[in-house]
């Protein structure tokens, strides 16, 4: 926690990164939940007048929570770019271009002021630098899963952007391939971000990537999976064209990923890995896509994951940083 | 401690305000999230398209390639041997066409026999009354959809079950006798070919797909190359809040199912589409369709992409060492 209290210092010019990027990060967790999950698979309950009354309820605050992470994402989108302006590597530095290149081409989009050829290739672009850049902050560990991710979202994106020249003219060509590349990049995003979390394996966190795995299992065999299919393909951008298996066990490193970096007490990165699985691969919608440029330049700005103290009786006190904090700490500083 | 009350209000107040935001943005129901998918934008035609999918106006219409996956049924596993759909629409004195091609090398078009399943392809749109985007699986309590189905069992006409079993022997002529047709009797609209080849259909959640009260979808499907094409069309303005409306210069959700009936693709067993965007657009077709250069600086914008992508990489690496 005491990363997270350094970050939320106005003091230590955080401009409150962590706790934005923890509250996003909920709020888009809730909004999946309920609005992306629940009120779409509430078609299997029986549509009696009494489950209506609940129902209506559920759906306006996912509706809400929706619009809670967007008033979000639209606070902290901009503190991310001015915390990675303030960083003192270039690569941080350079990072922030890419996120003010979405912020301003998204809210341009919004008022109708950007075409829909210039909003996709903008928004690849942002999210394929601010990958790029996480694989520099996280070296070889970031290389596989951040890579996998840039081309997945090369890939499925770049289907929509030669579909989107149809409409200006352009030639009409069966590109189907690139949404096999891009399936197959992004099973292998999820499979390899473990490595960002390899040295913090314990447990809780493998305890928590098995059961996430056989309950994922059990959701896609179930019945055929059809709904679990038809969630994958609206939730994570997905076609569930791979064994069921395959997805069980991507699901399993998602969440092996996120509890050995809750636990490692990497709140930014774990809650950046959220907002990765939030916003999905590919190009869906500028809030979709949002969250994972927030998700991307979080962690290009956060620190790389430690080995747990191993003993918590003499856990660091206050104020004594190592010199890896330290760069962190300065690297956040406004100058 | 002055400092930390001083935090702690501030933190208070961006709480607030973020929520008051949010409930603001859903008072009046202001996203300012903008649609990625995939656009179909239905410019204005110069002439009337009609429902003939071989029409020359169709050529210079815009075609957007609709990516499908199986829709995995629990009973009935299968779809997805339809990878793709090639999507197109115009509008023409506030009548909107959707045209839809897709490769099916088989034609099936006869289901007399039980065991048959016919060629088929739907659109599904959310209703005029949905406050939300619904679910693509028949729509949901608070969001319901209207779905254009096409049948090519429905347009070919009923045959007569004398032609499908030549060998069969009957004691009497039942032809003329719908009582012998036990699905035409009891009104099931497949089984009554002069209701035409398209269903409109209105749906809220599993099990309330139901035909609308009023009929006015139109269509015709025809083989185009290896496959089918099939044109919809409907006035802008649907018959009742359960339906579909367009309207110039805006845009709704569109999704495109497809059966193989040669496949045994029937009901849930289909190829499914997301949803993608139906832009109607207030213009004419641009001209100069299929020029390839703005594809070509797609494409090369898309390369010069990767490329700075993985030199960022490389410099980052650099400057931290490499490990």
């Amino acid at each position: 926690m005491a990363a997270l209290r350094r970050w939320g210092d106005p003091a230590s010019g955080g401009y409150h990164v962590a706790p934005l990027t923890v509250a996003l990060a909920v709020a888009a967790a809730v909004e999946l939940l309920i609005l992306r999950t629940f009120t779409r698979t509430a078609i299997h309950i029986p549509a009696v007048e009494v489950m209506q009354g609940p129902y209506d309820v559920l759906a306006f605050l996912g509706r809400y929570a929706y619009f809670v992470s967007v008033a979000l994402l639209m606070l902290a989108l901009p503190a991310l770019g001015l915390s990675l302006f303030a960083g003192v590597r270039h690569g941080q530095r350079l990072a922030a271009i890419p996120v003010a290149v979405f912020v301003l081409v998204a809210g341009a989009a919004a008022f109708g002021l950007a075409g829909r050829l210039t909003l996709d290739l903008l928004t690849l672009f942002s999210v394929v630098t601010l990958a790029g850049l996480a694989v520099g902050r996280w070296r070889l560990a970031g290389l596989m899963p951040f890579g996998m991710l840039a081309l997945a979202f090369l890939a499925s994106g770049g289907y929509t952007v030669l579909q989107s020249t149809n409409r200006v003219g352009g030639a009409d060509v069966n590109a189907s391939w690139l949404l096999s590349v891009g399936e197959l990049s992004g099973v292998l995003f999820a499979l390899s971000l473990p490595l960002l979390a390899r040295r913090n394996t314990d447990r809780v966190s493998s305890a928590a990537g098995l059961a996430a795995a056989v309950v994922a299992f059990g959701m896609l065999v179930a019945g055929g999976g059809a709904t679990s299919r038809i969630l994958l393909l609206w939730n994570a951008g997905l076609s569930g064209t791979l064994p069921g298996i395959v997805y069980a066990v991507a699901a399993g490193s998602l969440a092996f990923t996120f509890v050995a970096l809750v636990r490692a007490r990497q709140t930014v990165p774990a809650m950046a890995v959220a907002l990765l699985v939030a916003g999905g691969l590919g190009l869906h919608n500028t809030y979709q896509t949002g969250l994972v440029v927030a998700g991307l330049a979080a962690l290009c700005l956060a620190d790389k994951p430690r080995p747990p103290a191993t003993n918590p009786l003499v856990e660091r006190p206050q104020g004594v940083v190592e010199q890896d904090e330290t760069a962190m700490t300065l690297s956040t500083a406004p100058n | 401690m002055k400092i930390q009350r001083l935090r702690h209000w501030r933190s208070l107040s961006v709480t607030l305000g973020v929520l008051a935001a949010a409930g603001l943005l859903q008072f009046a129901d202001a996203n300012p999230a903008v649609s990625q998918t995939l656009f179909v934008t239905a410019y204005e035609a110069p002439d009337d398209p009609g429902l003939d999918p071989t029409s020359g106006v169709w050529k210079d219409a815009p075609a957007v390639r609709v990516p499908l996956s199986a829709q995995l049924g629990s009973y009935a596993a299968g779809g997805g041997s339809v990878a793709t759909v090639s999507a197109q629409a115009l509008h023409y004195k506030e009548k909107l066409y959707l045209r839809v091609q897709w490769a099916d090398p088989t034609v099936d078009e006869n289901t007399t026999k039980v065991e048959d399943f016919s060629d088929a392809v739907a659109l599904e749109f959310p209703a005029r009354s949905a406050s939300s985007v619904p679910a693509i699986c028949m729509g949901q309590a608070d969001a319901g959809v209207n779905i254009w189905h096409w049948r090519a069992d429905s347009q070919k006409g009923l045959t007569d079950p004398v032609n499908i079993y030549v060998g069969a022997l009957v004691d009497q002529d039942v032809k003329k006798d719908t009582l012998f047709y036990t699905a035409r009797d009891a009104g099931n609209p497949f089984a009554n070919p002069e209701l035409g080849p398209v269903q409109t259909l209105i749906s809220r959640t599993f099990g309330t797909l139901s035909p609308a009260n009023v009929q006015d979808v139109a269509g015709k499907g025809v083989r185009a190359g290896d496959g089918w094409a099939v044109v919809f069309s409907r006035a802008y303005r649907g018959s009742d809040f359960d339906q579909a409306a367009f309207a110039a210069g805006t845009k709704t959700d569109m999704a495109v199912a497809v059966w193989n009936g040669s496949e045994d693709d029937r009901n849930g067993r289909k190829s499914v589409s997301q949803f993608v965007t139906l832009q109607i657009a207030a213009t004419e077709v641009p001209g100069g369709g299929g020029n390839g250069m703005v594809f070509g600086l797609a494409v090369l914008s898309l390369l010069g992409l990767s490329a700075i992508g993985v030199g960022l990489a490389v410099y980052g690496m650099k400057e931290s060492g490499g490990r």
